[in-house]
């Protein structure tokens, strides 16, 4: 905050807080590697062109069904939800590796 | 043996699985093969400073991007599948895929994610140096992420490294080094990058041959041809080696698929390599050798080589390569033993585990006995080997018998899908050498059917890379991890409705997204380098 204070900053501080503070200081001096960051991915987000928006909405569509609706529908975690201790389960296991 | 189980969900769990591998398999090679071509042609515009390179490089990277994007999360659904349809098989593996997958995990996430990021959004945000580092990075990760998970497979065809532990009744990685670097991890992961770079060279050769038939996008199609071409020869001779390799690794450590492999049935010394044939009917070629020592091979109409498996396989013209008949009924001369001897050993091994277990329950003292044969190098060497045959034991001799052809994988696709893969792989050898020499001499343009035949190969990459996987997976049947467990052992008993309708389920879904991606793909191609 001492950097900030001599830049001028410390006014934003007990107005937006330290994060607004910090961030309108990246903004204003660009060479630091947070905002930087920040920068690469908002700023490849906002321009991205329309196909690849597409494939992000592809992606999100995939996710959305992968977890959303198969997982918790039809994959569950089947020794687990149908046992509760390891010793059952390996009865379990045993019992089904021996009998078939 | 088999009453209480329903095959029809064996099946069906096979067929779920097989299909997402498949499907996941398309987008992975093109990602491991392509991530290293544009790292080359970063690295030509680095070093000469040619804006023309930068194009080429950030054309490919657009391809390189949708089809990251269409395999993201398709490998997610086998690791579902891993808890909930394979769950006996994933309690008895757990401690030895969990290390891996999860390494697999972190290191993709962050390696990748990081660094593509830096390849997509960093031109002219980063410097030159620091692009480029960040794409051979996103090329290493994507490479490094995929050793984890052939690790895992390599470790079901030979498993090694490991202790059982009864109490758990799980087996626990004893040696990292023994499962990470075993002959047959090592080979896996060569030769599927290997040829994984193969089929990315062919894409990249086939695209800039449907450029130059169109008469658009010359130079780009011509500096694409000129790398890939190079990258794809490279990458063709390394595979034949690390195919070779492999090959000999299988015919040690799995032979009944090495012998299903060649169509081999009959051991014989000076045996032939048949380069081509037709598998007949295999259900009269299983005779005890002892009754008929060469009964007539059911592959027809066959081209063979003699004396060449032998030699391929041991460096010995003469040697003795066993058939699929000599780890039936066994080959005393040569050391092998019968299936029926193996089925009866592993139900030994089978009914060890369960007395060891009711000696726990009933806290007898015949308990550290048992468990005794559980810390014993020699019974695990001879006996426990085989605890996955135990589930075809019969106490009627004939009825066990009678199931000593069910550790035979189905000799046709194995067979058929072995001698495509390898055919497939000398074709590409073949064009690349031609496309190299075009290139070079400058006579590219004109030779339309080259170029067709550079076209077409793309479809014939996958074919063949695919054929590769059902050469291992299906060439394991009926073992999920080899000799230990089958298939049968390995699914969990759901209602076989459940398994049907999920993989209809991912079936349509999934063709809907394939369709939608393919075309964003076939519209980026059109459009060439407009956008670059």
């Amino acid at each position: 905050m001492i950097l900030l204070q001599k830049k001028g900053y410390i006014w934003d501080k007990y107005q937006y807080g330290y994060i607004i503070d910090t961030y309108k200081y990246m903004k204003e001096n660009k060479r630091t590697t947070l905002y930087k960051i920040i920068h690469l991915y908002a700023d490849g987000f906002r321009y991205m062109p329309k196909w690849a928006k597409i494939l992000w909405l592809i992606i999100i569509i995939k996710l959305i069904f992968m977890f959303g609706f198969m997982r918790p529908v039809f994959f569950h975690n089947t020794l687990s939800n149908r046992y509760q201790t390891d010793q059952q389960r390996v009865e379990h296991v045993i019992s089904d590796w021996t009998s078939h | 043996m088999f009453d209480n189980l329903d095959l029809s969900l064996v099946n069906w769990s096979r067929l779920q699985f097989a299909v997402t591998a498949m499907y996941h398999w398309l987008f992975v090679p093109l990602t491991l093969g392509l991530s290293f071509i544009i790292a080359f042609m970063e690295t030509l515009y680095v070093r000469t400073g040619d804006e023309k390179w930068k194009q080429i490089t950030k054309y490919w990277m657009r391809l390189f991007g949708i089809n990251f994007a269409i395999g993201v999360a398709t490998g997610l659904i086998l690791e579902f599948q891993f808890g909930t349809n394979w769950s006996n098989y994933s309690w008895f593996v757990g401690d030895i895929f969990g290390a891996p997958l999860a390494i697999e995990g972190i290191m993709a996430f962050f390696m990748e994610s990081t660094f593509i990021a830096v390849m997509f959004f960093g031109w002219n945000k980063v410097s030159k140096g620091f692009h480029l580092t960040a794409t051979w990075l996103t090329a290493i990760g994507s490479n490094l992420s995929a050793v984890w998970i052939l690790v895992a497979n390599a470790w079901m065809q030979n498993p090694t490294g490991m202790h059982f532990n009864p109490d758990m009744a799980r087996n626990e990685m004893t040696n990292f080094w023994a499962v990470f670097l075993s002959q047959t991890a090592v080979d896996k992961f060569m030769h599927t990058t290997m040829s994984s770079y193969i089929l990315a060279a062919v894409f990249v050769i086939g695209i800039s041959s449907w450029y130059l038939i169109k008469k658009r996008e010359q130079l780009l199609a011509k500096r694409s041809i000129m790398i890939a071409s190079i990258f794809g020869l490279l990458a063709v001779l390394f595979t034949i080696q690390t195919g070779d390799s492999s090959a000999r690794d299988v015919a040690k450590v799995q032979p009944v698929k090495f012998a299903a492999m060649e169509g081999h049935f009959t051991g014989s010394e000076a045996s032939p390599l048949i380069l081509m044939g037709f598998v007949g009917d295999t259900e009269t070629a299983y005779i005890d050798p002892a009754i008929d020592p060469a009964p007539v091979s059911p592959v027809k109409y066959r081209i063979e080589i003699p004396g060449l498996l032998s030699l391929m396989t041991t460096y010995e013209l003469n040697s003795y390569i066993p058939g699929l008949n000599d780890y039936l009924y066994g080959n005393a001369k040569h050391g092998i033993l019968s299936t029926e001897e193996k089925i009866i050993r592993g139900h030994e091994a089978q009914q060890k585990l369960l007395a060891y277990k009711q000696a726990m329950a009933e806290d007898s003292p015949t308990a550290d006995t048992l468990r005794a044969y559980f810390q014993d190098t020699e019974w695990l060497a001879s006996t426990f080997k085989y605890f996955g045959y135990g589930s075809y034991y019969n106490s009627d001799s004939a009825l066990l018998k009678a199931n000593i052809t069910k550790v035979i994988p189905p000799i046709g696709l194995v067979f058929y899908s072995f001698h495509l893969m390898v055919a497939l792989g000398f074709w590409f050898l073949l064009l690349f050498i031609v496309m190299l020499y075009f290139v070079f001499k400058d006579k590219l343009e004109h030779q339309r059917l080259w170029l067709y035949a550079s076209l077409w190969s793309i479809p014939l990459a996958y074919i063949s890379s695919e054929a590769g996987w059902i050469v291992n997976e299906v060439g394991r049947q009926p073992w999920t991890i080899q000799d230990l467990m089958t298939c049968s052992q390995s699914v969990t008993n759901l209602g076989s409705y459940s398994v049907m309708i999920t993989c209809l389920l991912f079936g349509v879904v999934f063709t809907i997204l394939l369709i939608a991606e393919i075309k964003i793909i076939l519209r980026q191609i059109s459009k060439g380098t407009k956008e670059d």
